[in-house]
C-alpha cells in the first residue's frame, strides 16, 4: 500500500509547484465537465457499485453504511 | 435472448433520453445570497443474473428499482448554505421474494419493498475554509441507519489547491429475518468513513485530485437471510442450506486519483484511477473514462460516452455453491464478494439553462441525463437511467 501511494501520489505532487492560475484565467477550468465531483445523475450508479462490488470508497461516496448492504 | 432483449430496452432508453426537450439559453452564474436551488433526480434501475445469495447463489438476481430525490440548497446570508435531501427507493425484487417472511408476506412474482432516506447539512464559510455538519436518516423493511458528519476544507495558492477532510459514522440496526424466514429479534452496524482528499490546479486547462478513503465496520456485517450451500452429503444429497457467516468487523482502504484536462473549450477528458484493499482479502482496480464533447448548437450543451472498468479479486470467505465441505466459521456464496471483472458503457448529456428565457423557463438551471449497461462476467447484467432537472427560485 505504501508503494502504491507513492506511485500514485508522485506524480501529482511533483506537479503542484507549477501551476498558479490567477481567478480572471479559469473560463476553461469553470466549465461544468472539468468537475472533479460526479455528475449529479451519476449518485445512481454509485450507489447501484456499493450494492454490486465489493470494493468501494474514494470516490466521494459512502462506503457500505446506511444501507443493508455489507 | 436476456441479452438481447435487454440491448433493444438499452437502445430503446437511450432514445427516450435523447427526446427530452433542452432549452436554448446561457449558463446562469452561481449562486448568491439568498437564492434557493432545487434539483429534481429521477433513476430507473434494472438487474438481471443467476446467483442470487438469497438462494445459496444459483437463483436470480431480477431486481428493479425507481427512485425519485429531491435536492434543496439556501444559501442563507454570506456564510451559511443549508442543504435537504429526501430520496424515496421503490424496489421490486424476485430474489427477495424467495424468502418466506411468514403470514405477513403473500408470495407472487416479485416482492416490493421501499427505502427512504433523509438527510440536511449546514456548512459555514469561514473566509478560505469551510466547515460542514450533516445529519441523516434512512428507513426500508429490515433496515434503519442514523448518519451524522463532519467535514471541512481549505483552499491555498487564490484557491489552486484545496485540502479537504470529512468524517461520517452511521448506526444502523439490523432485523434479523434468518433464511427459514423467522425474524429473531435484531442487531447493530456501525461504520465510520475518513476521507481526506486534496485537489490541485495543475495549469489553465488541467485539474486533478487524490483521495483516500479509510472505513471502519463493526457488528453484524452477515446478510441474515443470505443462504450457503455446502457441499453434497449422505444427509443432504443437494447440499445443506446455511446461513451466511461473516465476521464482526472489517476495514477498508481505497486510494483514488481524477484527473480532467480540457484539450480545447469543446473537449474535456475526464478519467479516474481507483486502487482498494480491505481485511476480507478483497483488492480491487477500477478505470473510468469520459471524454466529453461540446455540441456545436447555441445552447451550452455537451454529450460524453461513458466507459468503466473494474477488477476484484474474491473474498476469502466466498464459496461457490455446492464446494465448501461443512460449514466454516466465515462463509458466504455472495457474488459480490467474488472474484470478477465488470465493464459499465454508457451515455450522458447535459445543457446548461440561463436567465435570459421568459416565465417559468428563467429557473431553469440544467437539465442532465445518463443511460448506462453495467455487465459482470458472472452474467450480472444491469441498465441505469437517470435524469436531473435544475431550478432556482
Amino acid at each position: 500500500m505504501k508503494k502504491l501511494l507513492l506511485v500514485t501520489l508522485l506524480p501529482l505532487l511533483l506537479a503542484t509547484g507549477c501551476a498558479t492560475v490567477a481567478p480572471w484565467e479559469r473560463d476553461v477550468l469553470a466549465l461544468p465537465a472539468m468537475e472533479l465531483d460526479d455528475a449529479l445523475c451519476q449518485r445512481f450508479e454509485r450507489n447501484a457499485e456499493v450494492y454490486r462490488e465489493g470494493a468501494v470508497g474514494a470516490n466521494g461516496g459512502k462506503s457500505g453504511g446506511g444501507c443493508g448492504c455489507s | 435472448m436476456l441479452l438481447g432483449s435487454r440491448a433493444i430496452r438499452f437502445v430503446a432508453l437511450a432514445a427516450l433520453m435523447a427526446s427530452v426537450p433542452a432549452f436554448a439559453q446561457d449558463s446562469k452564474p452561481p449562486a448568491t445570497v439568498g437564492d434557493i436551488d432545487v434539483d429534481f433526480l429521477l433513476n430507473y434501475y434494472t438487474q438481471d443474473g443467476d446467483h442470487s445469495p438469497v438462494t445459496g447463489g444459483i437463483g436470480t438476481e431480477e431486481l428493479d428499482v425507481i427512485t425519485p430525490v429531491i435536492i434543496v440548497n439556501w444559501k442563507k446570508g454570506d456564510t451559511w448554505t443549508y442543504r435537504g435531501e429526501l430520496t424515496i427507493d421503490s424496489i421490486t425484487s424476485a430474489s427477495t421474494d424467495n424468502m418466506d417472511l411468514g403470514e405477513t408476506h403473500v408470495s407472487g412474482a416479485s416482492r416490493q419493498d421501499s427505502r427512504a432516506f433523509t438527510a440536511i447539512t449546514a456548512t459555514r464559510d469561514l473566509g478560505g475554509q469551510e466547515i460542514g455538519l450533516s445529519f441523516g436518516l434512512s428507513r426500508e423493511y429490515d433496515y434503519q441507519s442514523v448518519m451524522a458528519g463532519a467535514s471541512w476544507s481549505r483552499g491555498f495558492r487564490q484557491e489552486n489547491r484545496t485540502v479537504a477532510a470529512s468524517l461520517r459514522h452511521y448506526a444502523d440496526t439490523v432485523e434479523l429475518y434468518e433464511i427459514d424466514g423467522v425474524k429473531r429479534g435484531d442487531d447493530s452496524r456501525s461504520t465510520t468513513d475518513l476521507s481526506l482528499s486534496f485537489t490541485q490546479v495543475l495549469g489553465k486547462n488541467t485539474v486533478g485530485s487524490i483521495e483516500m478513503s479509510l472505513s471502519s465496520q463493526s457488528g453484524f456485517l452477515s446478510t441474515p437471510f443470505h443462504e450457503v450451500i455446502l457441499a453434497p452429503g449422505v444427509t443432504y444429497p443437494d447440499g445443506q442450506r446455511v446461513a451466511e457467516r461473516l465476521p464482526d468487523s472489517r476495514t477498508r482502504t481505497a486510494l483514488g486519483l481524477r484527473l480532467n484536462h480540457a484539450f480545447s473549450k469543446r473537449i474535456v477528458l475526464r478519467s479516474s484511477i481507483r486502487f482498494y484493499d480491505d481485511d476480507w482479502g478483497v483488492t480491487a482496480g477500477t478505470f473510468e473514462i469520459e471524454p466529453h464533447f461540446r455540441l456545436p448548437a447555441k445552447r451550452d450543451m455537451w454529450i460524453y460516452p461513458i466507459l468503466r472498468y473494474h477488477s476484484q479479486d474474491s473474498s476469502e470467505y466466498f464459496w461457490l455453491p455446492r464446494t465448501s465441505i461443512g460449514y466454516r466459521q466465515f462463509i458466504t456464496a455472495d457474488r459480490d464478494l467474488s472474484e470478477f471483472t465488470s465493464e459499465k458503457v454508457g451515455l450522458g448529456w447535459r445543457t446548461e439553462l440561463g436567465s435570459t428565457a421568459s416565465g417559468w423557463k428563467r429557473r431553469l438551471r440544467y437539465f442532465e441525463s445518463r443511460i448506462t449497461n453495467y455487465s459482470r462476467d458472472d452474467g450480472l447484467d444491469a441498465i441505469s437511467l437517470s435524469f436531473a432537472m435544475g431550478m432556482r427560485f
